[in-house]
């Protein structure tokens, strides 16, 4: 009897959960099945037969807008023997016609054609691209899932609600990325990244010491807005105050949102702070002020992961913002970014390490104590705490029990 | 001329694998522009039209250089301790006239880049110069493109 993959009594998780293919093949039934997972951003799209490639865990997916105004995601692989029905990442179309033997399905997924005349018996209707069960937006982000039994999206982010609002709704004008996107080699389990951008600020000044020596130290780890917070649905973040907010650019477009009353004092408070968060499983942002970096972790095998991010800004934003902003996460947070760079070689270590490892070792999730009290949503703890991460992997766990037929 | 321009390429080269990226610094021009598009599975005209675009594996000038390598010499950059071994070959060296004095000069690189967890990889790309004539050879324009789609950590300067 293998011992269990989270263990409550001495916070501590398996190695199994990072290394074993059997766990990873699980978590693609479970994990990738019955969480809403983000699959892309409105302003990736225009007209109606605008598409962009993208995953839903292992899944090759495209999304596309539809005739109809919805969005529509379906694998990119084909119903006959498996080809990929579109190659391009992203462009506009009415049809995809898949190269190996020309079967043709329209923007919904639909089989609209094959090249020879059909049998009589052959019922086209059963043979669409595999769709997800639903689709649905939140503040511009485009989620799906495949569970029928998965609670409405805005259930699902629950409380969590207010934190993404944050970074997704604090103008009525919305959100957009920046064209493009960064892709990198992560050689870990997506786990381990997932969980170090909700609840790690610890890792800051040990694995980015060389910019924080560089940089001026301005954070107030004690302050009431530095904190962990973390809800049941296993979403989480880590907020740093500074001491003190320095006007920029930045912040007087902080304060127009405020006067225009898009955000409350409470918010405007927040917006002041780094925050970085993951919502349940694999999408993550960091934000400081001025710039706002968004991820997907993609799984591709227990110890290999493929990271695709984004800058996010506001669509009203002035123009020399978004051109900052965009800067500072290539500078910053892409596969050369001064602080991705260390993260991605610490993260190599770990997956390097931990596939070294007996199936009996553990890691250990036990420093840091549990609610802090904070005035703000959800659980909270003082900075500094493994129980954030801990709560995740505990949701995870119960998630993973509920294997369905994919 | 061709063959004094390769020649720079090389001691660059050779001064980026030996570590020695102050005397690099000192090959950079003050107005430097150096960045790298990111590369997107399109059709090759679109992938082009759109390169200015999409969000760049590299934008940088002549300070945020100097500030990576600034990290470097604080011992706390993870990435590269210890340092990671590379070799660049440099290879298809073609130069034309360019504004005034200045040379557009294109070239093709490998990197053989091998650390270890890390493993063994090869980064491959082209590189889009224009550098002022000898004696001072400074550089003040380089676009780098980048032969892949998802990239290992690119801990390095090109």
């Amino acid at each position: 009897m293998l011992a269990p993959l989270v263990d409550r009594a001495d916070r501590t998780v398996s190695v199994r959960a990072f290394t074993d293919p059997d766990v990873f093949a699980r978590e693609q039934q479970s994990v990738f099945t019955h969480s809403w997972l983000c699959l892309g951003h409105r302003s990736q799209f225009k007209t109606a037969g605008d598409f962009i490639q993208t995953r839903a865990g292992t899944r090759p997916m495209l999304l596309c807008l539809g005739d109809d105004g919805a969005y529509h995601a379906f694998v990119n692989v084909c119903s006959h023997r498996g080809a990929r029905v579109c190659q391009l990442e992203s462009g506009h179309t009415e049809r995809f016609v898949c190269p190996y033997h020309n079967w043709a399905y329209n923007t919904r997924g639909e089989l609209v054609g094959v090249p020879r005349q059909a049998p009589p018996d052959f019922d086209k209707s059963r043979w669409g691209l595999r769709r997800a069960a639903r689709v649905a937006t939140y503040g511009d982000l485009i989620f799906a899932t495949f569970s029928e039994q998965a609670p409405p999206l805005h259930d699902y982010l629950g409380d969590f609600r207010g934190y993404l609002d944050l970074l997704v709704r604090s103008s009525a004008a919305g959100t957009e990325l920046s064209g493009g996107t960064h892709r990198s080699r992560v050689h870990c389990n997506w786990k381990l990244p997932a969980e170090q951008f909700g609840a790690d600020n610890w890792h800051f000044q040990a694995v980015h010491g060389s910019l924080a020596r560089l940089g001026r130290r301005n954070e107030d780890p004690h302050g009431d807005d530095s904190f962990h917070a973390y809800t049941p649905q296993g979403h989480m973040l880590i907020s740093v105050a500074p001491r003190t907010e320095f006007a920029s650019p930045y912040s007087f477009y902080l304060d127009e949102l405020l006067a225009r009353g898009e955000i409350s004092a409470a918010q405007r408070r927040l917006l002041r702070c780094t925050l970085v968060m993951t919502v349940f499983p694999n999408l993550s942002f960091v934000y400081f002020p001025g710039m706002c970096s968004m991820r997907v972790w993609h799984p591709s095998a227990a110890g290999e992961t493929e990271l695709w991010s984004w800058a996010l800004h506001n669509r009203d934003a002035p123009a020399g913002l978004k051109a900052s902003n965009r800067s500072q996460v290539t500078q910053l947070f892409s596969p050369t970014g001064m602080l991705e760079q260390d993260d991605l070689e610490v993260w190599a270590q770990l997956g390097h390490n931990l596939a070294a490892m007996p199936p009996s070792f553990r890691l250990c999730y036990a420093f840091g104590a549990g609610d802090a009290g904070r005035p703000h949503a959800g659980a909270t703890a003082a900075l500094q705490s493994d129980l954030p991460a801990f709560e995740f992997y505990q949701r995870w766990a119960a998630v993973l029990e509920q294997e369905v037929p994919a | 001329m061709i063959a004094e321009v390769a020649d720079l390429l090389y001691h660059e080269a050779e001064l980026l694998d030996a570590g020695r990226f102050d005397d690099w610094l000192a090959l950079l021009a003050l107005d430097l522009r150096y960045w790298a598009p990111s590369r997107a599975d399109l059709a090759r005209a679109a992938e082009q039209a759109g390169e200015a675009d999409r969000l760049p594996l590299f934008d940088e000038d002549r300070d945020s250089l100097t500030l990576r390598v600034r990290r470097l010499d604080t011992g706390l950059a993870w990435s590269e301790i210890p340092a990671t071994r590379t070799r660049r070959l440099i290879g298809n060296v073609r130069c034309e006239a360019g504004i005034g004095e200045r040379l557009r000069v294109r070239s093709n690189f490998l990197v053989w880049r091998s650390r270890s967890p890390g493993g063994e990889s090869i980064l491959a790309g082209a590189r889009h110069d224009v550098w002022s004539p000898a004696p001072q050879w400074q550089l003040h324009e380089r676009k780098i493109v980048i032969d892949h789609r998802t990239v290992e950590n690119l801990s390095l300067l090109l």
